[in-house]
């Protein structure tokens, strides 16, 4: 184990002006044309993470904010960009190299019904990685998957162990999925949405598990998520996504208390708040998000924004640095 | 509905999904129901439009809608009943609109089942005015489901359901799988059809924050039981059950407190329910009885709660 856990850094990972685009599929016009339309996932998107850290990439479906975790986690290749864990860019690295980053970072995707395979017992997925990577003797992996089972909580871990998928509550699948990420001491979790498929009582569960998860293996967790609930709860940091880009960024704190993005705003202002019965006043959008394969021109949202003008029609807006760690996207702040 | 209790037969032995609830529904009133998966909050909805699968039985109760008991109903007045006294609308609008049949199509024949002789100019006129007041552009009509977004569709099914001003629509969990922004779009619909429609509602969901929204009442369940019901500010401001509790804290409030209180414990295994107190097992105010009797749904003051220390 060398190169990549010499760096001092504080920063674990900077994504700096990452560009993902999909390619479509062509009509036979295009084809004679040689033209090839693109999908632009993620389109000119920077933003870092420290270490120990949790932070928050909040959006809607075609947001962006799912292909980034999947490019963080190298199973997408940006069209350009960078991406860097602890200084070094990501997508330069070869053969061990890669292989060392891989078992650095690891992902937890939204349905462990899904990504669990139901044919294996839960602890044999756990340990899988150890086997693959080779990792010591099969009763050290053994022995590892049984601990790393009971730090996720299912205990008892023998018992668990041996059971398979469809045995397990929603919660306790996506636990054990979580153990698999955790099983080769990764120093950077992606979370891709791993409350949004599981029953309202398992949530906070989950949430409070990634939480004890980050201090006991003093990981960094970029936690992709539409429900700003639990941003709000376990969250350093929060960059807000609108198609295929960042629109504003900032401390958990400050963007709930002060969010300054009119897609912000909305998307604050939709959240349902309880024990109100009447939402107070409401910033509301018109229509809905629209595809990414044709996105409006100027600032993405002018369409449906309620403070558009003529500015924001025709000039993309810059990305603002208002105070300490808070960014907008927004020609509402620009001082011109 | 009274005493209603409808069991499942699966391979692995009987599911009671349903145990013995009591609800009623008044005019123009909206009543959320929530719960978590398994809670039986979907049979409920399926139920009371006799849709419930083949393997699925009624072993008990009934559900008397303006007087008639609808599981005693032949298939004719069912047919009557259905789309026009009670409509449903479900979490996935593909349940409800045909992939390949326009939209316009749908409405066409929801007219000819009821005996409407409308003319194709006539279709048309209607079918574009409910959409365009459900939000969605008039000349949708004559797309294809699948040319509409994800709120359009949904937005399709309401304005299809409320084609016939029913007396009462079910929402099974229609916001589900719709994103932040459109899932509060079609909130805000739904109550501007409770206020012109003057439509009862039972709105189904997992969402609390979505009932405070809407629902004049609650009723919530956990494991095919009633726990609690009441009025929705008050069960929100003063919940007496502790899964009603429970559920309420469970969910970070933004702006307030970032700790987190999970609820202990997983759902219960509905196979082979934990006796006593379905909730027993995951309750901080658990004690002797509440493992051994079933606690009664009582009424205290103008809720109902099924807890031995309400």
């Amino acid at each position: 184990m060398t190169g990549l856990s010499h760096a001092t850094t504080r920063e674990i990972l900077s994504v700096s002006r990452l560009k993902v685009y999909f390619p479509l599929k062509r009509t036979i016009e295009e084809v004679l044309a040689r033209k090839q339309k693109v999908l632009k996932a993620v389109d000119d998107v920077s933003f870092s993470m420290e270490e120990g850290s949790i932070m928050a990439l909040v959006g809607e479906s075609g947001s962006g904010k799912t292909t980034i975790a999947r490019t963080v986690v190298g199973l997408v290749n940006p069209t350009s960009g960078r991406v860097l864990f602890r200084g070094r860019d990501v997508f330069s690295l070869r053969g061990e190299e890669f292989k060392e980053y891989r078992r650095k970072v690891q992902m937890v995707f939204q349905d462990p019904t899904v990504s669990l395979n139901p044919r294996m017992k839960i602890g044999e997925q756990v340990k899988y990685p150890l086997d693959v990577n080779k990792v010591s003797t099969p009763e050290q992996r053994r022995e590892k998957a049984i601990k790393t089972l009971e730090a996720v909580g299912l205990t008892p871990p023998e018992d668990f162990y041996n059971r398979y998928p469809h045995q397990l509550s929603g919660g306790q699948r996506q636990r054990a999925a979580i153990a698999r990420a955790l099983i080769l001491d990764p120093e950077l979790l992606v979370a891709d949405e791993p409350i949004s498929n599981i029953d309202v009582s398992a949530r906070a569960q989950i949430l409070t598990l990634l939480r004890e998860l980050k201090d006991q293996y003093h990981l960094s967790i970029l936690y992709i998520t539409h429900d700003l609930s639990s941003a709000w709860a376990i969250t350093d940091k929060v960059a807000v996504m609108y198609l295929g880009k960042i629109v504003e960024v900032a401390p958990t704190t400050e963007i709930f208390k002060e969010p300054l993005h009119p897609y912000t705003q909305a998307l604050m202002s939709a959240a349902p708040i309880l024990g109100e019965h009447t939402p107070g006043k409401r910033l509301v959008l018109r229509g809905e998000i629209p595809s990414p394969i044709n996105p409006p021109p100027g600032c993405r949202l002018h369409p449906r924004c309620p403070f558009a003008t003529e500015t924001c029609r025709e000039r993309e807006p810059e990305i603002l640095p208002i105070g300490k760690d808070h960014t907008v996207a927004c020609h509402l702040y620009s001082k011109s | 509905m009274r005493e209603l209790r409808v069991s499942y037969n699966t391979r692995r032995g009987r599911v009671e999904a349903l145990s013995d609830v009591s609800l009623a529904l008044n005019e123009a009133e909206v009543l959320g129901v929530v719960g978590e998966s398994g809670s039986g909050k979907s049979t409920l909805g399926l139920a009371i439009m006799r849709l419930l699968p083949r393997y699925a039985k009624v072993e008990r109760g009934e559900v008397i809608f303006n007087g008639k008991d609808i599981l005693k109903m032949d298939e004719e007045s069912l047919r009557q009943l259905r789309g026009r006294e009670i409509a449903i609308v479900f979490q996935d609008p593909y349940s409800s609109l045909n992939p390949v049949t326009r939209i316009i199509d749908h409405f066409a024949e929801l007219f000819r089942e009821h005996g409407y002789n409308y003319s194709r100019e006539e279709v048309l006129r209607t079918a574009a005015e409910l959409l365009e007041k459900m939000g969605v552009p008039r000349e949708k009509v004559l797309d294809y489901p699948h040319q509409l977004s994800g709120g359009q569709r949904q937005r399709a099914a309401i304005a299809l359901a409320l084609a016939l001003n029913p007396r009462l629509l079910i929402a099974d969990e229609i916001t589900t799988a719709l994103d932040a922004l459109v899932e509060a779009q079609i909130v805000d619909l739904l109550r501007e059809v409770k206020k012109e429609y003057k439509t009862s509602m039972l709105f189904i969901t997992h969402n609390m924050g979505l009932v405070a929204q809407l629902a004049d009442r609650v009723a919530v369940m956990y494991a095919g039981k009633l726990v609690e019901a009441g009025e929705t500010g008050q069960v929100i401001r003063n919940p007496r059950h502790p899964y009603t509790k429970a559920l309420l804290t469970a969910v970070p409030r933004i702006g307030g407190s970032r700790s987190l209180q999970p609820i202990p414990g997983e759902p219960p295994d509905m196979r082979n329910p934990p006796p006593g107190c379905r909730f027993h097992p995951r309750c901080p105010l658990a004690s002797e009885v509440c493992k051994r009797e079933t606690p009664a749904l009582r009424s205290i003051g103008d809720r109902l709660v099924a807890c031995h220390y309400a």
